[in-house]
């Protein structure tokens, strides 16, 4: 018979009963949202990055065309240009981005501007202007269309004949530190849940005899562990609906179209089974309760900011490079942000698999070093 | 109450490192009694409850419950899902009501009695709704009673069930534990209280540094134990002692003025009455008091049992 389903109808109960725990596991990831969101989505707004790339040059000589575009795009303000040169791949450069916005001036631009000038038939030149598309509010074509209008009236003097003309493209979707942080979030909430409400839950019925009560029972351990873990699940599985389900809202104060789908699923699964097992490890070896949630904070905390919760592991000092490879939640906000906002199923359901694996090690281990008869 | 034993405790040793806290013990429980295990804090009571809940391994010997092997896995199961079991220091979930955690205990056995029924037993319908947290001492004291009876078990083990509650509250205990001995339950019982023995026990094993000393009815324990009866002259003063102390050898007075005089025969009491009628001395009131478990204890051990702590 299988006794642990009341016991997860007795751990929600406090649930939501206790509201210091709705405040950790739904509030609290919600403010840390709002609050890194704001923070970092004004970041660098001054200026907007514009990557240019001038392929129109002739024996290491830019044309006098392409040279009087840049310097008109120059002279805005608007941008804070990097120029790249022919030999350096533009879509890797744009790929590393935060503000992926490029501008082509393709081979032969000032050649083909000068015969249009002198032919009335010929259509315009075009420029290329590679963005993320995804980004409605990006200021930068509306720029680039007035300078190149202002450009063409230059050109012409007195017609109103388009000369030159801007040809968008998609280019890869940006980065957006929202993008980026949200299903760290998730992550951090299903760690801080598991490995935290897994300690409390097992030194605080331990201390106050509720376990030795329950040990007299037809309960087994096993029950006792399921019960425990399971009830993270749908407390874990609850958080990251509500943060999903806001980027989803139309006056969000984030708006990510994150998705929860199957490897996300897995990943939330996997992470909310290894997270709990590790906590009854440390709730095995440190009896007293304060002592415990003290560890256990000591363990949860670093671990956040190490596994590139808040920021991407890239941007780590070396040293720090290693650790963050041996924490089993880098490998969950990897898998997270693989499959919610990257779409990249693979790489998410690699990690998925690497995660389950932590997960049935540890959930074997808490089973197995819970004590339910004294020796 | 007849001769089937529900209990068989066989030279039962339970040592934590160097410490032997239970020493070569073997005690029976009959169906139907409720049974008394006494002893000072640290005697080894909790120890032996737990080893017979099957919470604890022993070290060595043997014990049945409900003719259940405590040592085989296989039985576990079963007689954990016939006894009841009231933890020293219960406690159970904080944010449940009473009745939601009668509901839950009772849903982890195969069978269960209905928790409205239960309620009534511990007499608490109108707390029924109410957050164990919010509870006095006495109450959360039975509703763990409760919830040790939620499978209808044949065995109650309760450990120091009135420890820490004021006597109106230790009452409300009693009363339901008589009534689990009404009801046909065999109670096993451990206290440090020796009235609670007393008013409870039919039979009692008192242990001490994890030997049992002594065992048999309480009756039984204070004919043999006991000791004399005492005359107790109440507020006697000086006067009373220094005329009692001329005629009888073991004379103590009390601060409050009390005299007290152990007596070995009837005629010590006529002698007594008259040598102060005599001497015209004044007191209260002339009165005998037959012995008490106190009495066994002190006897036993040299030294009064206060709050399970010896004096
Ligand atoms: N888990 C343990 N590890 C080590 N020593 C223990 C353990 N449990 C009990 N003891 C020791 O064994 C002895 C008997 O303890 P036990 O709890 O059985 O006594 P008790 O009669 O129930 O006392 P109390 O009235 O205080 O509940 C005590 O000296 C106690 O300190
Ligand atoms: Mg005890």
């Amino acid at each position: 018979m299988m006794r642990f389903p009341g016991l997860v109808k007795v751990f929600l109960k406090h649930w939501y009963r206790r509201k210091s725990t709705i405040f950790w596991t739904i509030l609290f990831p919600i403010l840390l949202i709002t609050i890194f969101g704001s923070i970092f989505s004004n970041m660098g707004q001054s200026k907007v990055g514009l990557y240019v790339q001038n392929l129109d040059v002739k024996d290491g000589q830019p044309s006098q065309m392409s040279q009087g575009l840049i310097s008109a795009l120059n002279s805005t303000e608007a941008f804070q240009i990097t120029l790249v040169n022919s030999t350096q791949n533009l879509d890797d450069i744009l790929n590393r981005a935060s503000n992926p916005r490029a501008i082509i001036i393709h081979e032969g631009f000032g050649q083909e501007v000068a015969t249009s000038l002198h032919s009335r038939e010929a259509s315009p030149v075009s420029l290329t202007l590679k963005r993320d598309m995804t980004q409605v509010a990006d200021p930068a074509p509306g720029i680039i269309n007035t300078v190149v209008r202002q450009f063409n009236t230059y050109l012409l003097v007195n017609s109103t004949r388009e000369v030159v003309t801007v040809k968008e493209e998609a280019g890869k979707s940006g980065f957006r530190y929202i993008d980026f942080f949200i299903p760290g979030v998730i992550g951090m909430t299903v760690m801080t849940a598991g490995l935290m409400g897994a300690v409390s839950i097992n030194t605080e019925y331990r201390m106050n005899g509720v376990l030795r009560k329950l040990a007299t029972t037809p309960l087994s351990k096993i029950d006792w562990v399921l019960g425990v873990v399971i009830y993270e699940i749908i407390i874990a599985f609850v958080s990251a609906g509500i943060i999903v389900g806001l980027g989803y809202l139309p006056f969000s104060i984030f708006d990510v179209h994150a998705s929860l789908n199957l490897p996300a699923v897995l990943l939330i699964f996997a992470g909310t089974l290894a997270f709990p097992g590790m906590g009854m490890i440390l709730a095995r070896f440190v009896r007293d309760p304060t002592a415990a949630d003290a560890a256990a904070n000591a363990i949860a905390f670093p671990m956040m900011f190490l596994s590139g919760t808040f920021f991407p592991i890239d941007m780590y000092p070396d040293f720090l490079k290693p650790i963050a490879n041996i924490l089993p939640l880098t490998y969950l906000n990897n898998g997270l942000r693989a499959a919610m906002v990257n779409n990249q199923p693979d790489v998410a359901f690699a990690n998925a698999a690497l995660v389950m694996v932590i997960a049935i090690i540890s959930i074997c281990a808490g089973i197995l070093l819970t004590n339910w008869r004294e020796k | 109450m007849g001769s089937e034993p529900v209990i068989e405790v066989d030279s039962l040793v339970k040592r934590y490192g160097d410490l032997t806290a239970v020493d070569n013990i073997s005690f029976k429980v009959q169906r139907g009694e409720v049974f008394a295990f006494c002893g000072p804090n640290g005697a080894g009571k909790t120890t032996t409850v737990e080893v017979l809940e099957c919470l604890r391994v022993p070290t060595s010997g043997s014990a049945k419950v409900l003719g259940l092997d405590i040592s085989k896995r296989s039985d576990l199961h079963a007689i954990r899902s016939r006894i009841g079991v009231l933890p020293q220091q219960f406690n159970t979930f904080e944010l449940l009501t009473v009745k939601e955690s009668l509901e839950f205990f009772g849903s982890v056995f195969d069978k269960h009695v209905d928790p409205d029924e239960l309620i009534k037993v511990i007499d608490m319908a109108e707390y029924a709704d109410m957050l164990y947290k919010n509870l006095s001492g006495g109450l959360k004291q039975r509703v763990g009673v409760a919830i040790a009876l939620v499978n209808d078990p044949e065995i109650v083990f309760l450990d120091e069930p009135t420890t820490g509650l004021d006597p109106k509250a230790r009452r409300g205990v009693w009363d339901v534990i008589t009534n689990l001995k009404k009801n046909g339950k065999t109670v096993f019982l451990t206290t440090h209280y020796m009235d609670e023995v007393e008013a409870l026990a039919d039979n009692v094993n008192v242990i001490l540094n994890g030997k049992i000393v002594a065992e048999g009815s309480p009756r039984r324990l204070i004919s043999k134990y006991g000791g004399q009866q005492t005359l107790v002259v109440e507020e006697g003063q000086v006067e009373a002692y220094n005329v009692l102390k001329g005629i009888l050898s073991d004379v103590v007075m009390e601060p409050n003025g009390d005299v007290l005089v152990k007596i070995n025969s009837k005629s010590d009491i006529a002698n007594a009455f008259s040598a102060l009628d005599e001497n015209n001395v004044v007191y209260g009131r002339f009165s005998v008091k037959g012995a008490s478990f106190d009495d066994v204890f002190l006897n036993l051990t040299g030294k009064k049992l206060v709050e399970g702590e010896l004096r």
